[in-house]
């Protein structure tokens, strides 16, 4: 917790706002029951997969290590794939307690680090970038020697270190039970700050995660499996698919926005777009590195096309203040 | 988490954005010495690419702040959150060398020489804690040395007040996270200021701030009269806020505080960047299309209309403008002119320009 300074201040200066005189803002104020169904819609249910998830990889993985075997190892990666994507699902539109709680961090870093992982292992210095979903894939795959890690994993140091961050991935997103309820607790709460920067906080994040989903995906003519983010498990397809569900998912609250605002051909064009960018992305083969370029392109242009509209039209028209965007030299 | 740090072979690999070093056509005046200008350039198309008198510099991302360097080399920062520093010859198109950031660190796109020219320092992001760094590097290799608190949050341009004694840092105070990109997570709870630090050591020797923490302080210059003039991005939560929003603070020789300049109306709260002219200070109102201008007492002088200005390099009583929309303009203190210049490479510059050494 050597970062919980820094956040405790940060959490504190925003509990004083919020308790300061009322400052000037811009967009939209939802009621706490607008507020409070766009939270239960749109986010806790990606919340709440990601807990069953991790909870049952947590479980699998100590099955696998009690009885290592093909079946236990196929078990298990498969509770991977189904907590990764739920992790991706809910990245696809992050608010709440979850970005200064820096789940990300403690539960995907990346790039994983196989040097220092092995070293952690081997009952070394443990660091963020040894653990996580990262790690743990690297365990159950390899690189690349998805056949050789059943062998590897009959070792109990190792498969006890798959067992032992696996639970810590369950542990880390039951921590966040807490404050998506105060969270919630706080948007239907008297005092409208909460719900005064709810459309300003979700808009910012989806576009930053919009923008992200657009960089995992190369769009040079040659590539290599490696270039994609869960190359070892082949699995980047699926996750970009869950990124963007996510991302569709958490839109409705905006969506509702556009058309009481009454700006339905907005909304629609919006929706289309996110619809576009799943179908486009979609067609890829699940082996990424094996698309063609203009198919990879396509994907990234769909995706940054809905970035772009939620940017430049959606922001504009709901008057919400953007924070650094591509566009901005700094 | 969708920002991460990828390794220096996945961006070899990956052309993600836009990015790249330009030599402008050397071409101003008949009569006068040209001046080799350099920029990063940007774009929305997926490859990165430079021009050197038709050659190009690919560059993994986009570039920001620019160190000439003699011999027809840079060095270049990558945009915060950046992942790497690279060392290039624009004169024959080559990207020499590729760092990347250290573990658990971001740079934040400025970097200083010592005057001696063999240590580089980078403003970066300790992505564990958040507090702002100095990361040291041996010039030469980019090999990583050290790093030292920059004495806040986000740094970003740094400049040296006494050469090779004290320098000033430019803390933005706005707290950004690597997996949640450029997203702005403290906005209403900023804290930016300028630190006096102490060099070698990084003894915090003062810290300066603003009434106002809305006004993240980014940007360095110093006039002829020794007047620290600093570059602002007003980060308010209204739109409507931003119109007529300060963009120059001012720290005088021995002042205890800083003071903001008399501010023009209707220039939109963004400084892309600031360049001094002997005792005027010349800001690029981005948002406000124009280049506002104030004497180094804060007494503001008439804008000059350019769209989307970006960079500004100054030499003497010249300055040059490059602007996003692609132009490159001179300014002549003397008589107050601007004009667009022929002959230069078409760019979406971005919003630093160096001449080159």
């Amino acid at each position: 917790m050597r970062n919980s300074l820094l956040f405790t201040a940060l959490l504190l200066a925003l509990t004083q706002l919020a308790q300061a005189a009322e400052p000037e803002f811009s967009g939209p104020e939802p009621t706490a029951a607008q507020a409070q169904q766009w939270l239960d819609e749109g986010y806790l249910p990606r919340q709440q997969a990601l807990t069953r998830a991790a909870e049952q990889l947590a479980s699998r993985s100590a099955t696998l290590c009690a009885k290592p075997d093909e079946a236990q190892l196929q078990a298990t990666r498969q509770a991977w794939l189904a907590t990764s994507s739920a992790w991706r699902a809910l990245d696809g539109a992050p608010a709440g307690p979850m970005v200064l709680a820096r789940l990300g961090r403690k539960i995907d870093f990346r790039p994983t680090r196989i040097n220092e992982l092995e070293t952690a292992i081997n009952g070394g210095p443990a660091n963020v970038a040894t653990q996580g979903l990262g790690a743990a894939e690297y365990l159950l795959w390899g690189d690349n020697q998805p056949k050789a890690q059943l062998a590897k994993l009959k070792n109990p140091a190792r498969c006890g270190y798959l067992q032992q961050i696996s639970q810590q991935i369950a542990t880390e997103t039951h921590t966040l039970d807490e404050g998506w309820r105060i969270y919630r607790e706080q948007l239907g709460a008297e005092n409208p700050f909460f719900r005064r920067n709810m459309f300003s906080e979700h808009v910012n994040l989806l576009i930053a995660s919009l923008t992200g989903l657009g960089k995992r995906m190369p769009t040079a003519d040659a590539v290599s499996a490696e270039q994609f983010v869960e190359w070892r498990s082949g699995s980047s397809k699926a996750q970009l698919l869950a990124q963007l569900q996510g991302a569709a998912l958490a839109y409705g609250g905006i969506s509702r926005q556009l058309q009481a605002d009454g700006h339905s051909a907005l909304d629609q064009r919006m929706q289309q777009t996110l619809a576009s960018a799943q179908s486009s992305c979609g067609q890829l083969p699940a082996n990424l590195d094996k698309a063609t370029s203009a198919a990879r392109l396509g994907c990234s242009k769909a995706i940054q096309q809905a970035r772009k509209i939620l940017q430049d039209q959606v922001a504009e028209k709901l008057d919400l203040t953007l924070g650094f965007t591509e566009g901005d030299g700094d | 988490m969708v920002m991460h740090a990828p390794s220096r072979r996945d961006f070899l690999r990956c052309s993600l954005q836009i990015s790249a070093i330009s030599l402008l056509s050397p071409w101003v005046k008949a009569s006068e010495p040209a001046p080799t200008l350099l920029s990063a350039y940007w774009g929305e198309t997926v490859n990165g690419f430079g021009a050197i008198n038709g050659k190009v510099v690919d560059l993994p991302s986009r570039g920001h702040a620019i160190l000439p360097l003699p011999h027809g080399e840079a060095i270049v920062l990558s945009r915060r959150l950046g992942v790497w520093l690279a060392r290039i010859n624009w004169q024959r198109g080559e990207l020499l060398q590729l760092a990347d950031a250290a573990f658990d660190r971001h740079f934040f796109g400025h970097a200083l020489l010592t005057p001696d020219t063999s240590t580089l320092l980078t403003t970066e992001n300790n992505d564990d804690t958040s507090a702002g760094l100095l990361g040291i590097y041996e010039a030469h290799t980019l090999k990583r040395l050290g790093e030292i608190p920059s004495g806040g949050i986000g740094p970003h341009e740094l400049l040296w007040l006494v050469p090779g004694k004290i320098l000033a840092v430019a803390n933005g105070g706005i707290l950004t996270l690597p997996e949640t990109g450029r997203t702005k997570l403290n906005r209403g709870a900023m804290n930016p200021s300028v630190a006096l630090l102490e060099w070698p050591s990084g003894k915090l020797l003062a810290n300066y701030s603003l009434p106002d923490k809305a006004l993240s302080l980014r940007h360095l210059a110093r006039a002829s009269d020794g007047t620290l003039g600093i570059a602002m991005q007003a980060e308010y939560a209204s739109a409507s806020q931003h119109r007529d929003a300060p963009l120059l603070a001012l720290l005088p020789p021995g002042g205890e505080r800083l003071i903001l300049a008399e501010q023009p109306a209707g220039l939109m709260g963004y400084g892309a960047s600031i360049a001094a002219v002997g005792n005027e200070f010349l800001i690029s109102a981005m948002r406000g299309n124009q280049l506002a201008r104030w004497r180094s007492n804060g007494s503001p002088l008439p804008a000059l209309a350019i769209p989307r200005p970006a960079g500004i390099a100054s030499r003497g009583q010249q300055a040059w403008i490059s602007s996003e929309e692609g132009g490159i303009y001179q300014y002549q203190a003397a008589d107050q002119s601007i004009q667009r210049l022929a002959g230069y490479t078409q760019q979406k510059w971005d919003n630093h320009l160096v001449i080159a050494t």
